[in-house]
């Protein structure tokens, strides 16, 4: 039993740093590709993790062979156009301002009854306002709507905003992140004095402290409400 | 960059451990095949079939069999090598029982087996196919 443990824990490190190589992509994601090489992963793990009489490197060789094969592919694929299209095929419009082509959807074995599931999960109702969708290659329907019913925005309205700031995380459930502190110039001074102006006993004792460029932070003690205010502070 | 390099020590542990295994298997049959063979030669030449000659030689490929099982159990699937295993083990009892028909019928299973374990361990065409 000792030894299905051990195996188990091997196996489930080597396909951790397996998937971890082939980069971070949500099933729904990835391209066909990819998606065979999870589905295969999965399946080889498996075996020499019960079967005590195959030696783990069964197990592991195919594993390391695939994620080999695997980036090779991934290398291709970004070099070569034409070896993109084999491998993952092409987007195909859907539907025109023609209509819904049907052509498209026989090539891709899809049903209108597909097709309105996927423009629904995009919060598209009516078939009517669908200018353009395109089915992607990872099996995704973009859509773009008539330009008289796609949603107004800011610069169409003429309305002025402020400038987009991106909030940085500088303390994370009581500890420090240093990169962050780095990248922004501040040190643990900067977050000393606030931490004394909100009446905080120490760094430990705050759950978030972020602050965007504009010098406006987020900050929570633990079991304590969340405040906003700003510090003048050159970003 | 850091990625290509972790890639390429793959690469070397792969070739390296599919290198390492081809050895391993090929020295071992070899190895394995004429020691049943120079067994199966003294007792030929032997009258009896437990004769000194004959157990010493049983001795060497039995030895050369314990110190090769530990290294072939990391590379193969340990059902495949089992009845080599067993013949082994059962030679040995049938050489000191004074046997002869199971003395000829595990021998010629060893020999079989070392002469045709590339069919089914390592690589070879019949194997990829």
């Amino acid at each position: 039993m000792i030894t299905l443990v051990l195996r188990s824990i091997i196996i489930y490190i080597i396909v951790l740093i397996a998937v971890r190589l082939m980069g971070k992509r949500q099933i729904g994601d990835m391209q066909p590709f990819e998606l065979v090489v999870t589905f295969i992963i999965a399946d080889l793990a498996c075996i020499p993790m019960s079967d005590v009489s195959i030696p783990l490197v069964f197990g592991i060789i195919p594993l390391l062979t695939l994620v080999v094969l695997h980036h090779l592919l991934t290398i291709l694929n970004k070099k070569s156009i034409t070896f993109r299209k084999i491998l993952n095929g092409r987007p195909i419009i859907v539907i025109d301002k023609n209509g819904i082509n049907y052509k498209a959807l026989q090539q891709l074995n899809m049903t209108l009854n597909d097709l309105t599931e996927g423009l629904r999960a995009v919060q598209c109702f009516n078939l009517q306002d669908v200018a353009y969708a395109i089915v992607e290659t990872n099996g995704v329907i973009s859509v773009l709507l008539k330009q008289n019913l796609s949603p107004a925005t800011k610069e169409d309205l003429k309305v002025k905003t402020a400038e987009t700031t991106l909030n940085v995380i500088l303390i994370n459930d009581g500890k420090i992140v240093n990169d962050n502190l780095k990248n922004l110039n501040l040190d643990v001074d900067f977050l000393n004095s606030i931490i004394k102006k909100q009446n905080t006993k120490s760094i430990s004792d705050v759950l978030i402290l972020t602050i965007n460029t504009n010098g406006e932070i987020f900050y929570q003690e633990k079991h304590k409400k969340a405040q906003s205010f700003n510090v003048e502070v050159n970003l | 960059m850091k990625r290509n390099i972790i890639i390429v020590c793959i690469i070397l542990i792969i070739v390296s451990v599919c290198i390492v295994e081809e050895l391993i298997l090929h020295n071992t049959s070899d190895n394995l095949l004429i020691l049943s063979q120079n067994l199966s030669q003294s007792l030929i030449e032997s009258d009896t079939i437990n004769s000194q000659e004959n157990l010493d030689n049983y001795n060497k490929l039995n030895d050369f069999w314990k110190s090769s099982k530990r290294t072939l159990c990391f590379l193969t699937n340990y059902e495949k090598i089992r009845t080599l295993d067993e013949s082994i083990i059962k030679l040995g009892t049938a050489l000191q029982n004074d046997d002869k028909s199971l003395v000829v019928e595990n021998i010629s299973i060893i020999k079989s087996f070392n002469e045709f374990s590339h069919y089914f361990m390592g690589f070879n065409i019949n194997n990829l196919l």
